[in-house]
């Protein structure tokens, strides 16, 4: 019987485990948690890495996040960060056809933009005294990292008129995402979690699904030697059968889904995780709506192939209180 | 003069290239439609609205996505682009004035974009703030242009909270300027929980939407 690094490893190979592992996506919350300006830690990997260790000894969920945003990719390209008073957002860059994309520089995913401080993140964390719990970087998906470089309404007309100039793009975004791939693997990490909105039904059809976002992600994961989350916000119904085949180990699902009903269709090919509500739960509940919500997750999600997390990011001004339930009710759940 | 049904027909075709996003099959018969002599105003709002408020149910069943009802809107503006020009141009201070945004801390701006392409079509005036709009900048945008009509949009349900306070300030500039709201987190009793006038679940019924609140405002 490991610890949670061993139960990781077991559960994202679809094994029996005594405990869930409760994983929680808390890089927003860690922010406001260290009291440390967002914008500072996007730029100092040490102090975002001691902002994590803190955190995890205080709340005691089963990861170090080795991020503090997603933008870094796009940043790597030549996108610009605004801020707005919920955080950071990416410039697009001004590409119109496919020569515009042939002759944009691919990035040295080492040192371009913030690369450097995101691999010191996961470099510190790998390394961090008495480690016990994974180290889960995280990414954006190649489409919709593809959309923040972009524009994602110019991508969401391209992907109907301009099928080739997408494709181009999502090759050179795959494959600067699988150099940051390898370099994490390198450093160590454990998991690698990608999120990816823009593929989600809200915004595109199966069918592009299945022809833009389903080869390139697959591409993405099978370069990889460490085991990937997939996370896609909203209504995934239409295109569960999809994320299962991209060799995600885990998908990881929105509130509105049925874990349950979910986990069954994807039998045999990949876990799940989640899906505590983490506004109308994690920040507005009270302590007890946390214990049943997690509750009834954990009853859906069985001890195969499941991880507890919430829906989406959890909100930076959730109460402590409320995340520690949300853990505990996990750790004595055995 | 074209009969009624040369004019059905063409209205019909009009309303189904829309929705099919055939941006030449639009021009061609928007151009027919003056050579028939119908009303550029009759053929945008019974021949293209229609088109476009289709192509809202299509993405309701989960038939037709955002590209798609992008692709509808350029449609729709292909249309418009022959038509509005030639519209019997109302003075001004009687055409609705709509203020339209994306509230503060959200960039989202498509579902916002769609909204103003129908408000346009249907020969409105209107403003649009962009995206990270806050409260200050809507009461005076709003005040600046004597605008009937607020337009609020939200797709995050962190940033949807912003709605009520925006809401009751406007109310409390001009107490009859009419709210509308949106948004993919929001229903429409969200929305009436937040003081707004009136709600859209999708782009296609906006105008309808907006024309029924501003009735309401009149007659209470």
């Amino acid at each position: 019987m490991g610890g949670p690094i061993d139960c990781f490893r077991r559960t994202v190979a679809l094994e029996e485990v005594e405990r869930v592992l409760a994983m929680p996506t808390v890089a927003g919350w860690v922010a406001k948690f260290s009291g440390i300006p967002l914008k500072t830690l996007m730029h100092d990997g040490e102090a975002a890495a001691n902002a994590q260790v803190e955190a995890q000894r205080v709340v005691g969920h089963d990861a170090l996040f080795a991020y503090v945003d997603a933008l870094f990719v796009p940043e790597a390209f030549g996108c610009a960060i605004r801020f707005t008073s919920s955080g950071p957002g990416a410039e697009p860059l001004q590409l119109s056809g496919e020569a515009d994309i042939e002759s944009l520089p691919d990035p040295d995913m080492r040192i371009d933009g913030r690369m450097a401080v995101i691999l010191a993140l996961v470099e510190k964390l790998v390394k961090a005294p008495g480690r016990e719990v994974p180290v889960l970087a995280l990414a954006e998906g190649p489409f919709t990292t593809a959309a923040r470089i972009y524009g994602t309404e110019k991508m969401m007309r391209a992907v109907m008129k301009s099928k080739p100039t997408v494709e181009k793009l999502l090759q050179k975004v795959g494959s600067a995402l699988s150099r940051f791939g390898a370099a994490i693997t390198e450093l160590g990490a454990d998991g690698l979690i990608i999120a990816d909105p823009v593929g989600s039904s809200t915004m595109v059809s199966p069918r592009i699904y299945r022809e833009l976002v389903l080869p390139h992600l697959r591409r993405f994961i099978e370069n990889l030697r460490i085991p990937t989350i997939l996370h896609v916000c909203g209504d995934t119904r239409p295109v569960l059968d999809l994320m299962a085949e991209t060799g995600a180990k885990i998908l990881s699902l929105d509130q509105c889904m049925d874990l349950a009903k979910a986990k069954e269709q994807v039998a045999g090919r990949c876990g799940i995780a989640g899906n505590v509500d983490p506004i109308d739960v994690l920040l507005r509940g009270t302590v007890d709506d946390v214990k049943r919500e997690t509750l009834k997750c954990l009853r859906q999600g069985g001890k195969k192939g499941y991880i507890l997390m919430a829906g989406c990011g959890v909100p930076p001004a959730t109460p402590l209180e409320n995340l520690r339930a949300m853990i505990e009710t996990a750790r004595f759940d055995a | 003069m074209a009969s009624p049904q040369e004019r059905e027909e063409t209205l019909k075709g009009l309303t189904e290239a829309v929705t099919q996003f055939d941006e030449e099959k639009v021009a061609e018969l928007s151009k027919r439609a003056l050579e028939l002599g119908i009303e550029p105003g009759d053929a945008i709002l019974n021949g293209l609205t229609p088109g476009m408020e289709r192509a809202g149910h299509l993405y309701e069943q989960q038939e037709y996505f955002v590209p798609e009802l992008l692709l509808c809107s350029d449609a729709l503006n292909a249309g418009l682009n022959i038509l509005k020009p030639l519209l019997r141009t109302e003075a001004s201070d009687t055409r609705v004035r709509v203020v339209i945004g994306t509230v503060e801390g959200d960039i989202h701006e498509i579902g916002k974009n769609l909204v103003r392409t129908m408000y346009e079509a249907a020969g409105w005036e209107v403003f649009d703030l962009g995206t990270d709009v806050n409260m200050a900048r809507f009461v005076e945008e709003q005040k600046r242009t004597d605008a009937h009509v607020v337009a609020l949009s939200a797709l995050m349900t962190t940033s949807m909270t912003a709605m009520p306070e925006i809401i009751t300030a406007l109310k409390a500039a001009s107490p009859r300027v009419t709210i509308m709201a949106g948004g993919a987190p929001l229903t429409e009793e969200t929305a009436k929980r937040y003081g707004a006038d009136g709600y859209a679940d999708n782009c296609g019924a906006v105008v309808r939407q907006t024309l029924k609140a501003l009735r309401t405002a009149r007659e209470a």
